[in-house]
């Protein structure tokens, strides 16, 4: 779930947790980090490594990185495709935006310079891994990298009325929902538990989806979805 | 309105996403998203759909939680005193972690505890030596030496072979390959005394400066390869490549380049060159790659030992179940029970662990790593004696509870076998069910494990009497614990039902969260006997399976 590179930087698995940590290492020092809240940064006189970032001015960007984790693997994950792949390269991200945090202009927003340098994070891991079977390709990315961010922006309202939306799903649909994505089955296995095929299986994660999509479509409209019923 | 039915678009975006879509079928999707806006918003809002759905695992909580407690520790080296003590060290953590770690306090005005920052952490991982065993083939451990498992690491002391291969590669970056009968003292990562034996010795850039004492003389190597013989009357030194350093004392006596041999007496009076051909001619040293060859038909033997002894193992009457983890595990992703006669009913459906390499690079395992790898089964009957024995290849221990084998519902009778984070063995059996009162009794070894230990394979068994409660825990066959479960915490029968190697479910939450308790590392074998096992058995089992 953690790694640990040779510089010392401690991230997690960064689309589920959102943690960031890092602690720099030219003084060589141990650190155990329990941080609970930023706030209590307060309590320490910080001077950062580059020597002129405040406490607050830390603390607000560590707040903008941890409070954009969720956006950023929607936006990494939208040009990828791939689960790991997209952890992987929100957690290199973040490392990057770390040390970059001294470019950072902070009166400007947050996520589309994140996304810019996401970006980047995601050619340069298709251009390393050009020889795995990778589910993106740069031209994929480029073009539809001004919507993923567009898009991204709103994720946190996509999340919460796909949480209503899932509910109003059936049970089987619901089942076939978290088989897929969050027990991360593939369809093949499911077909094979379920003593189904796997084209029965698909059509029907895929109307699942349509409805989720229409749903949370209609949600973020504003429009309360008392449409979705159970698929029979 | 009805959920509109899938389009062209709608399947062309489903297949790409389970990369079943085809060569034309991703240029249709490339071509629609140039030419068509619309199709573009889709295509995203598709994924972030996607994206959204996998967040809402439930792992992410756990995880966090896990996390939190992880040490970060750096090298003390660079300390700069004059500089604050640290400089920055700065973690976030959402709300919803907290709530997990500390209690309900969301909404509260309670403040979560501070950062605890620690200077040297006393109990860092630490792991000693100054060299690595790469390879051990057909080796004789002399009983002076100390003791030698290909893949860990050893300590400065005595190194001695009776017969056999030994390739070490030292701290430092060189290699040496020993052939036994041969004595070393190994001093640090640069340097070792020869006292008797054959080597060749391959010496990297960045290990320039490498030492060799033998007797009489001393070979610094200034690059590449050379070898060195040592008996009683003296010391062989040949250059095969790159240049080596001759001292007698503190002194230079000569230097050796690429071709050249030099004999040496024992009382250093002697030096006489000699043709490295004739040397050579005599008796060639043994490189890296007759090790690798020698060492592959060791390991093809040792294979197929295992196989014929698992192949007669499937027949033990008394095992319950039995995985070899052999067959295609990477494109059928069913463990197969490898019971004799067949019982399908007991195969495994194996759930995102991936297919790797075992104790033998051509043995079959499923490495554990993400939260949600396991291995799911169901194992109908109920038993009163059992053991288990696996072969595992443990990386680290990051959870609280990593799981080898555990029953599901953990029932009354049901067993749970894991390893505790700080390494202890545990084995439990529920006596009661969960609604009745009453706790139950947990069998925990010391603990055994050690992060130097990361990536060894070790067998690993544990045995419960169910008559006289005795339960013990063994590792690589030597007794880890011996415990008495009493009686009236033992349960009248032992059962499994559904259950999983290498993870965790606990099918009485209704909700998506989950506790993280997956293994990570690797298994390449797991039996469960409906008996207790002997200690001569599982002996034999761990000598024939060693790797």
């Amino acid at each position: 779930m953690f790694r640990r590179s040779s510089d010392g930087f401690v991230a997690l698995n960064p689309q589920s947790i959102r943690v960031i940590s890092e602690f720099v290492v030219t003084n060589g020092l141990e650190v155990v980090i329990l941080f609970g809240d930023c706030r209590s940064l307060n309590e320490f006189s910080a001077t950062d490594d580059s020597g002129n970032a405040s406490v607050e001015e830390t603390e607000a960007f560590v707040r903008s990185i941890t409070s954009s984790q969720n956006q950023l693997f929607a936006y990494v994950f939208s040009l990828i495709g791939d689960h790991s792949r997209a952890a992987d390269v929100v957690q290199e991200t973040n490392l990057v935006l770390w040390r970059k945090r001294a470019e950072f202009d902070s009166r400007r927003p947050f996520l589309p310079w994140a996304c810019a340098v996401a970006r980047f994070q995601v050619l340069a891991h298709i251009r390393d891994h050009s020889r795995d079977r990778v589910l993106s390709d740069p031209e994929i990315v480029e073009a539809i990298a001004t919507e993923a961010e567009s898009q991204a922006a709103e994720f946190e309202p996509v999340q919460v009325a796909l949480r209503k939306c899932i509910q109003r799903l059936s049970e089987f649909e619901q089942e076939l929902i978290a088989s897929r994505y969050q027990h991360r089955i593939s369809v093949a296995d499911i077909a094979k538990n379920a003593d189904k095929g796997i084209s029965a299986i698909k059509v029907s994660l895929m109307r699942t989806r349509a409805k989720l999509g229409e749903c949370v479509q209609a949600r973020m409209a504003g429009k309360e979805a008392t449409d979705v019923s159970p698929l029979t | 309105m009805s959920a509109p039915s899938p389009d062209r678009l709608d399947e062309l975006l489903f297949d790409y996403a389970e990369s079943t879509l085809d060569a034309a079928g991703v240029d249709e999707l490339k071509s629609l998203l140039r030419s068509d806006a619309s199709a573009m918003k889709r295509f995203v809002r598709n994924r972030m759909l996607s994206a959204a759905l996998l967040l809402e695992s439930g792992d992410d909580l756990a995880s966090v939680v896990q996390a939190s407690e992880f040490t970060v520790s750096a090298s003390e080296k660079n300390l700069r005193p004059t500089k604050k003590r640290w400089l920055m060290a700065v973690a976030a953590m959402a709300l919803c972690a907290l709530v997990v770690r500390w209690g309900v306090l969301e909404s509260s005005t309670q403040l979560p505890p501070n950062p605890i920052i620690v200077d040297r952490v006393a109990d860092e991982p630490t792991a000693s030596g100054i060299a690595m065993v790469t390879s051990l083939v057909d080796v004789d451990v002399s009983p002076e030496s100390q003791p030698l498992k290909s893949g860990e690491s050893v300590q400065p002391g005595i190194f001695k072979i009776d017969s056999g291969i030994a390739q070490i590669e030292f701290f430092c970056g060189a290699t040496v390959v020993l052939e036994g009968p041969a004595e070393l003292e190994l001093e640090s990562g640069l340097e070792a005394r020869v006292v008797s034996g054959r080597l060749r010795a391959m010496v990297p850039p960045a290990a320039r400066g490498f030492l060799l004492k033998a007797h009489g003389v001393d070979v610094v190597d200034l690059g590449t390869e050379f070898a060195l013989s040592v008996d009683p009357d003296g010391s062989d030194v040949q250059v095969f490549d790159g240049e080596v350093e001759l001292r007698h004392g503190n002194e230079v006596s000569q230097r050796l380049f690429q071709g050249a041999a030099v004999h040496t007496n024992a009382d250093a009076s002697v030096v006489e060159n000699t043709s490295s051909e004739q040397l050579l001619a005599a008796r060639p040293f043994l490189t890296v790659e007759d090790v690798q060859k020698r060492s592959q038909s060791s390991v093809d033997s040792r294979f197929a030992r295992w196989q014929a002894y698992s192949h007669q193992l499937g027949k033990d009457p008394r095992l319950i179940a039995y995985y070899d983890f052999e067959g295609d595990l990477e494109h059928r992703r069913r463990l197969v029970c490898a019971l004799s006669p067949k019982n399908g009913e007991l195969d495994g459906a194996v759930v995102g662990a991936k297919s790797a390499s075992g104790r033998w690079e051509i043995k079959h395992a499923l490495e554990f790593k993400h939260p949600g790898d396991r291995v799911r089964l169901q194992i109908p009957g109920s038993y009163s004696s059992v053991s288990f024995a696996c072969w595992v290849r443990i990386d680290s221990l990051d959870r609280d509870y990593n799981s080898l084998f555990l029953t599901d519902a953990y029932e009354r009778g049901e067993p749970h076998w894991q390893i505790l984070r700080d390494g202890q063995l545990f084995f439990s059996i529920r006596p009661r069910n969960k609604d009745e009162r009453g706790g139950h009794h947990i069998v925990a070894s010391a603990p055994f494990w050690k992060p130097s230990m990361s990536g060894r394979w070790l067998h690993l068994a544990t045995t419960y009497n169910a008559e006289t409660g005795v339960v013990r825990h063994y590792l690589d066959a030597k007794l880890l614990h011996e415990d008495v479960i009493p009686e009236n915490e033992r349960p009248s029968e032992t059962k499994f039902g559904m259950a999983s190697i290498g993870n965790w479910t606990d099918p009485t939450r209704p909700d998506a969260a989950f506790a993280v308790r997956n293994l990570n590392g690797r298994i390449d074998e797991l039996m469960i006997f409906g008996d207790e096992l002997a200690p001569t058995e599982i002996e034999e089992m761990y000598d024939v399976g060693k790797p």
